[in-house]
């Protein structure tokens, strides 16, 4: 390996590092936000399950 | 608190654009190995903000033991993973540009040993938080920390203390040691450069940490509500 080829490497691996690890963290935010998403959908769902139950429980005691 | 971190993002690039600049373009050419040895711009630095994500790492964790806060955790997790990433940069840029300049890919002296030691010993670290289970797992993570930590100045003294192949330092070396003014002036804005890469990354890190908290206590308290039905 010649000294400007060994340059051009590690100046590369230097960045496909960075910006690799980079790319990860964005795609674990991205997997985070979307399971949050899920869990208030999940909420919101339970929460309407359980006013349909008084609701019902009004109109049927 | 967001325009503030997006604008110390563009500051970072910026920054890293110009010290790369000065690293290849500006500063002058070593007399001795040429061209190969503009790959110090990158190692040093890379190894300067490994060694300060592990300080951060140490001092996360003490403050951890101490407090038991959510914060302190979640910030040693982040500073751990971003010192493992910069130090894995400094163990694959060392030996390409030792290749050319010794001949040899690798050699077992003090400084080399240390730092694959280093890389080691925060691996593990990171394998304890993803693997272990049960409600230690922070608390033992913490005491690796603070244990890990030790090797770090043992890093930093080994050309010192042995007589090694690596490079005598540069910077605090003695009288022979020291850097041509057009070296230096590269040399401190990539360290600059650098130490800012790692303080983005360990923030963007820092704030997935709580955000994976956060998920995780809601996940338990939904399964604690469902077991209570």
């Amino acid at each position: 390996m010649t000294g400007p080829v060994a340059l051009k490497a590690a100046y590369i691996v230097t960045w496909v590092i960075l910006l690799g690890y980079l790319g990860s963290l964005l795609r674990r935010f991205r997997r985070v936000r979307e399971e949050m998403k899920d869990l208030k959908r999940g909420d919101n769902t339970d929460h309407h399950r359980d006013t349909e139950a008084q609701r019902n429980s009004l109109q049927n005691p | 608190m967001k325009s503030l971190f997006i604008a110390f993002v563009v500051f970072t690039l910026g920054l890293l654009a110009f010290s790369t600049y000065q690293a290849l373009f500006v500063a002058p050419t070593e007399q001795t190995m040429g061209e190969v040895q503009r790959i110090f711009y990158y190692h040093v630095p890379s190894a300067w903000t490994a060694g300060v994500c592990f300080f951060v790492n140490f001092l996360a964790s003490v403050v951890y033991l101490w407090k038991r806060n959510l914060a302190s955790d979640a910030l040693a997790a982040a500073s751990a993973e971003v010192g493992v990433t910069f130090c894995t940069i400094v163990l694959i840029t060392g030996p390409i540009w030792a290749r050319p300049v010794w001949g040899i890919w690798w050699t077992w002296d003090a400084r080399l040993t240390t730092t694959l030691v280093l890389w080691l010993i925060y691996v593990s670290y990171l394998v304890l938080r993803r693997f272990s289970a049960g409600g230690q797992t922070q608390v033992l993570a913490a005491a690796l920390a603070i244990f890990g930590f030790v090797d770090v100045p043992i890093v930093y003294m080994s050309i010192r203390w042995f007589r090694t192949q690596h490079p005598s330092p540069v910077m605090g070396g003695g009288e022979n040691s020291g850097l041509d003014p057009a070296m230096l002036h590269a040399f401190f804005w990539n360290l600059l450069a650098f130490t800012c890469v790692g303080i983005v990354l360990m923030a963007v890190r820092y704030r997935l940490q709580m955000l994976e908290e956060t998920v995780e206590a809601t996940h338990a308290a939904a399964a604690l509500q469902g077991g209570a039905q």
